[in-house]
């Protein structure tokens, strides 16, 4: 009797601790998050903007219409199905019956009809229609389905219904048309905050949306964007508790915060990369044994070591591992070797001197010295020009002076939005290529798209071909980190360099 | 002394006016095409459209010569607006009512940190002159003195925020929310700018301090056998305080060049750290109006030392 007796009291005070308030998780408190770069504004239309403090900044107030389950399959978010005509050109989309946004107003299709209605008669709609596609109108079927008509067929716009792209984030119809161009300092949406009070330049304060449809989610009372510029104050900052969260691209800062056992960091190897083209309709880029020596000559890692502190991986194509899309790494992209470089040089037997315009970005003008190192030690001579980020860089790229350049290719969501540099009847080949065997590869990705396993074939074979002819050559994927104090509870991989902040909690 | 402050008053008027013709020509001399930038701004992987720039350059006026947008800026600016930001549509005089309070409270906090530091070595530095307390005294100020100011406020961060813990690294809380937090957002980057402050106004007075010691007055007391503190707080330390205070007053303007990198690091919402956000996303009308605004202010404040300098000297207003 006694043992038995023993183990009934253990389990009681085991019971008893469990329970206890003290030790209980209690959802609720005040997030602070430090943004790198001040708040420009909500309405893409406006202020198109991709840079990542802006998206999320906004993402507690917005919300998609699907998302991602973990077995890869579309998951109802404000839609409740997607499908497309047989030729792709026509996406219908039933919405949830029975949300609001954050004013009170009903969520139907005409938010949709209204959305892009003001971004297709804006300034910035040329910007947005490259992440949302060849969009030519979006009809209201009925009050609560709409359907989206394409100017061409488009399968990629089923990655674009379910992922965080912005430019598909609405906000409420009526209230839009309403504050007219105070919409960029007005938004409401229907996600699980609202816009409190925004002090620009200095910090952003949203609090509960009272019509949210799931009140048991919004975990945090209140979200507070802070502006702390610099990353080493900003990771100071997170250190001391002056704020719960920062997010970063700086591989030295993510590096420096994994040494703090006070801290947590989650990164995400995001998709895109960083690269560099070239001009091939001119000597001597025009010969691809100078452009595969280019390419062999560079050691990859050593310039992701110097340009991001090794924070990210080499890239072999346009997706990194986590798409669905990775070619995995078999793209045939040459490995660094210097005696093949030295050997093609040879045999193309002229001097090789070339012109390269970079952005004022760290990453960007690190990587731009160091490849003119690699190449220098093989006799070929580089003038490096440094041009502002913007309209003047790419008018740069365009103007036909620059044989090289360095940009850096976004997360795409599907492989139908990459290609245009390299497409030779593409008014964006800004690299003139013009090789059929990527034309041809290139036009089968983009058409077959009826079997997602023989898109992604033709996909690799096109960035095979692409590598084969070598217009570009490739950097490196890079990470994006969140960096938080370890009473930030719920923090989830970002995606997209989005992060869903307002899904966490914070303990006291 | 009315004469004396009118014609003062009147020296005041073309000094601001061309203080705000220069700073609005240098606005105007920064390296790049203030649309192309504006429009580049957080676009560093894409494209944007040309005529967005078109429409930026249009909405700023940039399109036309830069004397004409300098007189319409100065006829708008006598009346009080200044224009607005260009990206977030929030007015210059709002943005700058909201942030001049902090920057108040932080120069002001810095000075009398800097003077409480300041006066107690400056006496001892004088009371102990060319002696080893002196010399660790001068060591320390001149250390202080060569140091940057941004060395100065990521080391306090790192020391007395990240390693120990007493005072928030960035933030700002405001007075009427927490007064003692309001005090410890503030104690960092006053004293960073304290300690930078601190030994030019210690050298001054060890200087005077050490020629009034020398006074008979002063062998007098001793000679009363009073004790050396009652001589030196009593007797020795107003009369050396002249140079010193003048110099707190023209400090006051350096000190504002202070604040724009330390309000930065310690992410104060201040109108230096506005006036560093600016220059960088090209706002040119809130550059325009921050560096008109310190500048008056420089001006107002020499123009009150000067005064005062009257006041004390009578000679000076003949």
């Amino acid at each position: 009797m006694e043992k038995p007796f023993k183990i009934a009291f253990l389990g009681t005070i085991c019971i008893l601790i469990a329970t206890n308030p003290a030790n209980a998780q209690t959802k609720g408190g005040i997030l602070t998050v430090g943004m790198d770069r001040p708040m420009t504004g909500f309405d893409s239309s406006m202020n198109p903007r991709p840079e990542y403090n802006r998206r999320n900044a906004m993402l507690p107030i917005y919300e998609d219409l699907f998302t991602y389950g973990k077995d890869g399959k579309l998951l109802p978010v404000l839609g409740t199905s997607v499908k497309s005509s047989k030729d792709q050109k026509t996406w219908t989309v039933t919405l949830k019956k029975g949300i609001k946004f954050s004013n009170g107003e009903a969520f139907n299709a005409s938010a949709y009809v209204e959305h892009f209605r003001r971004y297709q008669s804006s300034k910035a709609w040329g910007f947005l229609r490259g992440m949302v596609g060849p969009i030519k109108e979006v009809v209201a079927i009925d009050n609560y389905t709409v359907e989206i008509r394409m100017l061409r067929p488009f399968p990629a716009f089923a990655a674009i219904l379910s992922n965080p792209v912005y430019p598909m984030w609405a906000n409420a119809p009526k209230h839009s048309v309403t504050v007219g161009k105070e919409l960029n300092r007005q938004p409401v949406g229907t996600g699980p905050y609202m816009l409190s009070s925004w002090t620009p330049g200095i910090s952003l304060t949203y609090v509960k949306n009272p019509h949210f449809r799931n009140p048991k989610n919004q975990h945090l009372d209140k979200i507070v964007f802070k502006v702390i510029k610099g990353e080493l104050p900003r990771l100071n900052s997170v250190k001391s508790g002056a704020i719960d969260v920062m997010l970063t691209r700086d591989g030295k800062t993510a590096n420096q915060a994994k040494q703090d056992p006070n801290l947590q960091v989650i990164t995400e190897l995001v998709g895109g990369t960083t690269t560099i083209e070239f001009n091939t309709s001119r000597a001597p880029l025009n010969d691809v044994r100078v452009r595969k020596a280019l390419a062999h000559a560079v050691n990859r890692r050593a310039d992701l070591k110097a340009s991001n502190d090794g924070f990210g991986m080499p890239s072999t194509d346009w997706f990194g591992p986590n798409s669905k899309w990775y070619c995995d790494g078999k793209t045939g992209y040459p490995e660094f070797n210097p005696k093949k470089a030295k050997g093609l040089l040879m045999a193309y037997g002229k001097p090789v001197k070339f012109k390269m315009v970079t952005m004022p970005i760290k990453n960007f003008i690190v990587g731009a010295k160091l490849h003119q190192t690699f190449w220098k030690r093989m006799g070929v001579e580089v003038d490096l020009k440094v041009v502002p980020p913007g309209p003047a860089y790419f008018r740069a790229v365009r103007s036909g002076q620059f044989d090289a350049w360095l940009v850096g290719i976004s997360e795409a969501v599907d492989p139908g939005l990459q290609g245009q540099a390299f497409y030779s009847k593409n008014r964006g080949n800004s690299t003139k290529s013009n090789f059929p065997q990527v034309d041809i590869a290139l036009q089968k990705a983009w058409r077959s798209f009826k079997d997602e396993a023989i898109r992604k074939a033709a996909y690799c074979d096109y960035v095979r071909a692409v590598v084969k002819q070598q217009p570009v050559l490739f950097r490196a994927h890079n990470n994006f980190a969140i960096i938080a104090r370890n009473n930030v509870k719920g923090l989830k991989k970002s995606n997209l360099t989005l992060s869903r902040l307002h899904e966490t909690w914070v303990t006291r | 002394m009315l004469i004396y402050i009118r014609r003062k008053l009147l020296h005041s008027i073309p000094i601001i006016f061309a203080v705000t013709l220069l700073s609005f020509l240098s606005v105007n001399l920064l390296p790049g095409d203030v649309a192309e930038t504006i429009a580049g701004i957080g676009t560093d992987n894409a494209v944007m459209d040309e005529t967005v720039v078109q429409d930026i350059r249009e909405d700023l006026g940039l399109d036309r010569p830069v004397v004409v947008r300098y007189l319409s800026w100065l006829g708008y600016a006598v009346r009080g607006e200044l224009g607005k930001s260009y990206q977030t549509g929030q007015s210059v005089s709002e943005a700058i009512a909201l942030r001049l309070p902090v920057t108040i409270q932080l120069l002001l906090m810095a000075q009398i940190l800097a003077i409480l530091l300041a006066i107690p070595a400056g006496i001892f530095s004088a009371y102990r002159a060319g002696k080893l307390p002196d010399r660790v005294i001068t060591t320390l100020a001149f250390s202080f003195l060569a140091a940057p100011s941004f060395i100065v406020a990521i080391s306090l961060a790192f020391i007395f925020a990240v390693l120990l813990n007493w005072f928030p690294a960035t933030g700002y809380v405001q007075f009427s929310e927490d007064l003692i937090g309001n005090i410890k957002s503030f104690t960092l980057p006053a004293l960073a700018l304290a300690l930078i402050e601190w030994p030019i106004l210690c050298r001054v007075l060890r200087n005077d301090l050490i020629s009034t010691l020398q006074e008979d007055f002063i062998s007098l007391a001793k000679a009363k056998g009073l004790r050396p503190f009652h001589i030196l707080f009593r007797h020795a330390l107003r009369p050396s305080s002249f140079t010193l205070i003048t110099i707190v007053g023209i400090q006051l303007g350096n000190l504002i060049s202070g604040a724009v990198i330390v309000e930065s690091i310690f992410a104060l919402p201040g109108l230096g750290s506005l006036l560093v956000a600016s220059i960088h996303s090209r706002e040119i009308l809130m550059v325009q109006g921050i560096v008109s605004l310190m500048a008056v202010a420089y001006v107002v404040i020499n123009l009150v030392v000067d005064i005062l300098y009257g006041a004390l000297d009578p000679r000076i207003l003949r």
